[in-house]
Formats: C-alpha cells, sequence, structure tokens
C-alpha cells in the first residue's frame, strides 16, 4: 500500500512538473515569436523607408497612420532624408507588450550604438482582416 | 439762402454736441466689453513701441546675436559640430555676415578641427537673411539649450526680438502717418539690408570669454536704453486714456516691477496686469474706438460720442466671460484605476521629495486629466500595468472652465504616493542626503500577487550606488500640450522621425509659467525639503518637457520674486 501511495505520488509529481515546463516553455516560445515578428515588421518598415518605397511602406502601416505621416509633406520630407547606403540595416530591437489587448503591442527601437530609447513608441495592432501587426501610430510615454 | 444754409449746418454740427455735453460721462454697456477689442489694443501697443524702438530693438537683436554664437562656440565640444549641423551652419553665416567675427570663431580649436576633417558643403544663410538667423539661434536656444548655459533670460532671444524681426520685414510694407518715424525706420531698414551688417563686439581682442564679456556689456546698454525710452512711451501711450488709467498708477505699477514692457527686463510678469490694465482701458471704450490694421500705422480711435441708443433697442448679445488670473484651486479628480492585481504602486511621506520634475504631455491642450489618466492605464513597465495617472499634477489651459488666461491645476496621483514619471535615478546622493531619505519608509504592495497594503513591506529603495529611483524624491508636475517639436533619430543608418507632428514648435505662454511657479512654490511651502525644479531630460534622455526647457529658468524666478518661494538654479542634467 505505501509503495503504491509512494509511486502514484512519484508519477503526479513527474507529470505536474512536466506541465509547467511545458507552460514556460510554450510562453517563451509565444514571447519569442512575437519579438521576431516585431523585429521582421521593424525592419521591413525601415528598409522601405530607406529605399523611399511608399507601396513598400504600405505593407507595414495602417492607413491611418499612413495618413498622419503624409501630412502636410512629411513623408516626402522624410524619403529625401534618406543616403543610399550598400551595408544592411542592423539595429537592436526591444519589444514591450501592453497588458490591456492581446492585439496591441508597444515597440521601440534603437541604433545599437545608442544609449538610450526614444520616448515615442511605435503603437503594432493586429489588423482584423489580414490577421496581420501594422504599426498603427506612435505613443508617447513618459517615464 | 446762403445764411439758411450756414445755419442748418451750425445747427446740424453743434446741437448734438450741445446734447451730450449734458451727459458728461456715458454709461458704457457692459456687453460691449471683448477680449478681442483689448487684444486688439494691445496688439497695437506692442506693435507700436517696437516701431517707434526699432533701432534700439535692432542693436539689441544684433548684440544677442553675437552673444548666442560666442557662447555656443564657448559651450560646444567637436561631438556637437558634428552631431548639430544647425549650428555649424549658423557660425559659418556669421563668418561671412563679418569678418571681425572670424576673429573669435578661429579661436575654438574644434570647431577649426571639424572644417579641416568635415569638408561638406554646408548651406549658408545668406547675408540679406538676418531674420533667418534670428530664428535658427532662437531656436537652436530651445533646442540645445546646454549649448547657451551662462546666459541669462534677458540674455536670450524672447518675443519682443520675434516682434522686431517680423517688422523689420514689413519695414517695406508699413504706411507711415509721421514723417520723422518714417525717416528714422528707413534708417534701419538701410542698416538691415547692407549686405555690410557691423556687429556690435567692436574689440580686437582675441578670446571667446572676453568677447562674451564684452557681447553682454553691449547688451545690457542697449537693453538699458531701450527699457528706458519703451517706458517714456508706454507712459505718453497712458497719457491718452489718462481718465481710465492714471499715471501715478503706471508709475507705482513700474516701481513694484508689474507692468509693461513687453521686453521685460526685470519684470515678473507683466503681460497678465497689462491685460487687465488694458481691459479696464477697454472697457471704457467703445468698441467703434478700434480700428482693425493691417500694415499700417494707425492708433486706435477714441470715440467722443457714441450715439446714444435707448435702452429698449438694446439687443443683448451674450457676454464673452472675461477672463482673469485667480489664485491656485487645486482640483480633484476620482480617478480611475487599473483593476490589475499586478498594477503595485508604493506610498510615501512625500517629506521624501527633494524636487519637482517638469513634463509636457506631448498632447493636444484639449486633453482632459481623465483621458490622460486612461492612456496611463494601457501603459505597462517590465510587465506590470501602471496603477493610475503617472503626474502628481497637471495644468490645463482648457480643462473645467479653464483658460490662456487662467490656467487650472488638476491633482493626479496623489503626493503621498510615488509618482510614475521621472523614469531615472538620482544622481549619487551626499551622506547629508542618504541620512535624511533614511527617515521615510517607502511602503508598496506585496506584488503581483495581490495588492493588500494590510500587509505592506516596507522598502529601503537606496542603491548600493547610493542612487534613487527619481520618482521617490520628486513630485511630476505636467503642463497639458505639445511643446515639442519633430526630431530626427537615425537607427541603423536609416533616418526617421521620433514623431509625426506637421507644427511649428510653440511655448507655454506666460500664465502657464506663472500657474506652474505658483504652483511649485505652493508645493515647497508644504514640503520645504523641496529646493529644485528640473526638467524630465534630468533623469533620462528625453526631449520632454520640449520647449517649456528654456522656461525653467522663469519659473524659479516668479515662484522665488512674486511668490517669496527660494528654489535654486534649475539644474538640466543629473
Amino acid at each position: 500500500m505505501i509503495l503504491k501511495a509512494i509511486f502514484f505520488l512519484l508519477i503526479t509529481s513527474f507529470s505536474f512538473s512536466s506541465l509547467a515546463e511545458s507552460k514556460t516553455n510554450k510562453q517563451k516560445l509565444t514571447i519569442k515569436n512575437i519579438k521576431s515578428q516585431m523585429y521582421q515588421l521593424m525592419l521591413g518598415h525601415l528598409s522601405s523607408i530607406k529605399r523611399k518605397s511608399e507601396s513598400d511602406l504600405k505593407k507595414t502601416v495602417t492607413e491611418t497612420f499612413l495618413k498622419e505621416m503624409s501630412k502636410g509633406g512629411q513623408l516626402k520630407e522624410l524619403f529625401s532624408l534618406q543616403t543610399p547606403s550598400k551595408s544592411n540595416i542592423t539595429f537592436d530591437i526591444k519589444v514591450q507588450m501592453a497588458n490591456i489587448s492581446k492585439d496591441t503591442i508597444y515597440v521601440n527601437i534603437k541604433d545599437k550604438s545608442a544609449k538610450d530609447y526614444s520616448s515615442y513608441w511605435y503603437v503594432i495592432k493586429k489588423d482584423q482582416k489580414s490577421n496581420q501587426f501594422k504599426i498603427a501610430g506612435k505613443k508617447f510615454i513618459d517615464n | 439762402m446762403r445764411i439758411r444754409l450756414y445755419l442748418i449746418l451750425f445747427l446740424s454740427i453743434s446741437v448734438p454736441n450741445i446734447l451730450w455735453a449734458q451727459d458728461e460721462k456715458p454709461a458704457i454697456p457692459k456687453y460691449m466689453v471683448s477680449e478681442s477689442s483689448c487684444s486688439l489694443f494691445l496688439n497695437w501697443v506692442y506693435r507700436d513701441l517696437t516701431i517707434q524702438n526699432l533701432d534700439k530693438s535692432f542693436e539689441r537683436v544684433q548684440n544677442k546675436v553675437v552673444l548666442s554664437m560666442l557662447t555656443a562656440l564657448k559651450n560646444s565640444s567637436y561631438k556637437d559640430f558634428k552631431k548639430n549641423p544647425a549650428l555649424v551652419s549658423l557660425i559659418e553665416s556669421m563668418s561671412q555676415v563679418d569678418n571681425n567675427l572670424d576673429l573669435y570663431i578661429g579661436k575654438k580649436k574644434q570647431y577649426s578641427l571639424y572644417k579641416m576633417f568635415n569638408k561638406k558643403k554646408l548651406k549658408n544663410i545668406p547675408k540679406s537673411k538676418f531674420n533667418q538667423i534670428v530664428k535658427e539661434w532662437s531656436k537652436l536656444q530651445t533646442s540645445s539649450p546646454y549649448l547657451f548655459i551662462g546666459l541669462s533670460d534677458d540674455q536670450k532671444f524672447d518675443d519682443w526680438d520675434q516682434t522686431t524681426v517680423e517688422i523689420l520685414d514689413q519695414v517695406a510694407d508699413l504706411t507711415m502717418h509721421d514723417l520723422d518715424l518714417e525717416k528714422k525706420l528707413n534708417h534701419v531698414k538701410l542698416d538691415y539690408l547692407s549686405p555690410n551688417q557691423d556687429f556690435k563686439v567692436k574689440s580686437k581682442e582675441i578670446g571667446i570669454a572676453k568677447g562674451i564679456n564684452e557681447a553682454k556689456k553691449s547688451l545690457a546698454k542697449s537693453n538699458k536704453s531701450l527699457n528706458h525710452f519703451s517706458k517714456k512711451l508706454y507712459l505718453s501711450h497712458l497719457d491718452e486714456f489718462v481718465d481710465f488709467c492714471s499715471e501715478s498708477i503706471a508709475q507705482k505699477l513700474y516701481a513694484n516691477n508689474k507692468v509693461i514692457c513687453p521686453f521685460k527686463p526685470n519684470s515678473v510678469d507683466p503681460s497678465v496686469e497689462l491685460k487687465l490694465q488694458l481691459r479696464a482701458i477697454t472697457e471704457a471704450l467703445s468698441p467703434h474706438g478700434f480700428v482693425r490694421y493691417s500694415n499700417s500705422i494707425i492708433k486706435p480711435l477714441r470715440v467722443l460720442a457714441p450715439t446714444p441708443i435707448p435702452v429698449d433697442d438694446i439687443i443683448l448679445e451674450p457676454m464673452e466671460p472675461i477672463q482673469v488670473y485667480m489664485p491656485l484651486v487645486i482640483k480633484k479628480i476620482d480617478y480611475s484605476t487599473s483593476p490589475v492585481k499586478g498594477a503595485t504602486h508604493c506610498k510615501r511621506d512625500a517629506n521624501a521629495a527633494s524636487m519637482i520634475v517638469i513634463h509636457h504631455t506631448a498632447t493636444g491642450k484639449d486633453k482632459s486629466p481623465d483621458q490622460i489618466n486612461s492612456d496611463h492605464l494601457e501603459n505597462s513597465t517590465e510587465g506590470d500595468p501602471w496603477f493610475m495617472i503617472g503626474y502628481n499634477y497637471l495644468i490645463s489651459e482648457t480643462y473645467d472652465g479653464a483658460s490662456t488666461i487662467n490656467p487650472s491645476v488638476i491633482q493626479g496621483r496623489p503626493d503621498d504616493m510615488t509618482g510614475g514619471h521621472a523614469g531615472g535615478y538620482t544622481k549619487e546622493l551626499t551622506d547629508k542626503e542618504k541620512k535624511h531619505l533614511k527617515k521615510y519608509k517607502i511602503k508598496c504592495g506585496p506584488g503581483k500577487t495581490e495588492n493588500d497594503y494590510s500587509k505592506p513591506r516596507t522598502i529601503y529603495p537606496l542603491r548600493d550606488s547610493g542612487i534613487i529611483n527619481g520618482n521617490i524624491v520628486s513630485i511630476g508636475i505636467s503642463i497639458i500640450g505639445d511643446y515639442e517639436r519633430k526630431h530626427r533619430v537615425s537607427i541603423g543608418g536609416v533616418v526617421t522621425f521620433s514623431n509625426y507632428k506637421n507644427n511649428p514648435v510653440v511655448f507655454p505662454s506666460d500664465t502657464v509659467l506663472r500657474r506652474t511657479a505658483e504652483l511649485s512654490c505652493n508645493l515647497q511651502k508644504k514640503y520645504p525639503n523641496i529646493t529644485r525644479i528640473v526638467p524630465h531630460s534630468y533623469f533620462k534622455a528625453t526631449n520632454c518637457p520640449g520647449s517649456v526647457i528654456g522656461k525653467l529658468e522663469k519659473i524659479r524666478q516668479i515662484a522665488n520674486d512674486k511668490y517669496g518661494c527660494h528654489f535654486g538654479k534649475p539644474e538640466l542634467r543629473r
């Protein structure tokens, strides 16, 4: 009887710990996955600006944000500031998820050599139709 | 026949005057008073003062330009030149305007080195564009205040200088009614447009520090002369309305440094008092007495005999409320707080605070405190959602009946709760400061699992390196509005904008500064350990609070001079 009980306890503790481990791994994988998605999105966004391609830019930003970017000739100004470069774009990225909605992620990016991140965060939202993440705006987070 | 005609003409002119003379002081209906007529008069006075003083104002701007250049040269390093093309362009433009300045520029080794190794062709501002030079320096003073350390507020560019440059641009289009004035303006115009402008630093001494001293002396001289002349002119304007504002009152206001000259040499905040005075004058005048002007110099006319209107015929139009700067009232709001248990926050004794941190919200001025609270509830730090609005106080020009003249103050996070605004740590505390802080306990909720203050954990927030979280030792005041302009950010060689704003940079109004000073002083009286006012950028690399950073010294001055506080000089960086 005692042996049975010990055996039962061993089995249950093993199964619970493996369940917990798998949950943590799953979580880690999800965060890693999202971070990778954000990295790709931001890379695409920056590349489209660098290449001065409005059609590619549309793939990374929502229509509303594109309008905001274009207002008063800002997009033209932005494109005019880009200088051609042969080297690839490399940057460090920091991702922060807001706890309020599953579909909203704040992303901040900075150059590897830069010391600090900006106070303006990219607001990334999931497009309901295409189920893809797009930049919906920038948000000032002041702390 | 001819006699009859004369008689009719005589009667038609004199009878109304005789009738009018019976009622010497006609009651002017209150509903005629309006903010717009008052501001029209105010604009006219400012404008007229600038025109009359244009030669002296121009001299003052020139001195400021030279002083800005020399101070920026003194405070800048090789890196500054490299990262700040606007500064380099400006210095280059200055050297082409006046060869004499090369003596000073050449003395700056880092600048010579920069020129040697960076042979990029810079876009110089043409000689004839003096207005652009002034505007660019003015912008630089706001965006890079560290380049102008050592300059007091009255040595930096102000509204008066902007008005001067604007008028200098319009000189050719102005219609003069005064020949002497026209002659004077033509003379200034020639000076302004001349390609051989001679700036006012006359010393042949080579050395930036000596040049700065000389430019400061020269500026002080032109300031004094301008102030004297402006005062005289303003009083002569008041003479025209002596029935409504006597000279003795004006002199008294001058003695108290409360009025009047927009150039504001020593005064604390003259514009508010000036507006009140002018409102009193406007109240006594018919609105028909003001003539709209564009570029012509036409004084507002004073109507001596408004046409009497029978009382029954008066149609009362809705009266525009007259806004006056009212004493400080702190409005409280029942904010919603985060329902998330992990939204931890800490309680403190507000006496632990030693500084006030100034922010701006980077939003429209019409954003309400509730909306800001909602925005902050969406934020999270290291996975923990924010408990509530991060600022301790907000200053609004629109909320709950507030206006530009009478901004309101709204309580954010209570004083006894650590704020969520500083975003960084203090510099290493002195032993005295550490000892002082030990007296205060910071009590936080147990953390992510529950938010139960019945069993709070007490923390000792001082880090081993002797620094402490800025939120614990400060109170955050945020001005609702966007005082920042678009900044360029380079990421992996791609230039982007930090934000997308298609608007020019704005400055906080005098009344907002006054309200900020009043609130700061109020807090110092409540918590005497508060001795400093710092910008948000003191704690972290941020552009917050935008152009307000250039006004911190003014806030301090108002708090000290007008409200009797004792704040030390603002520190811009840790």
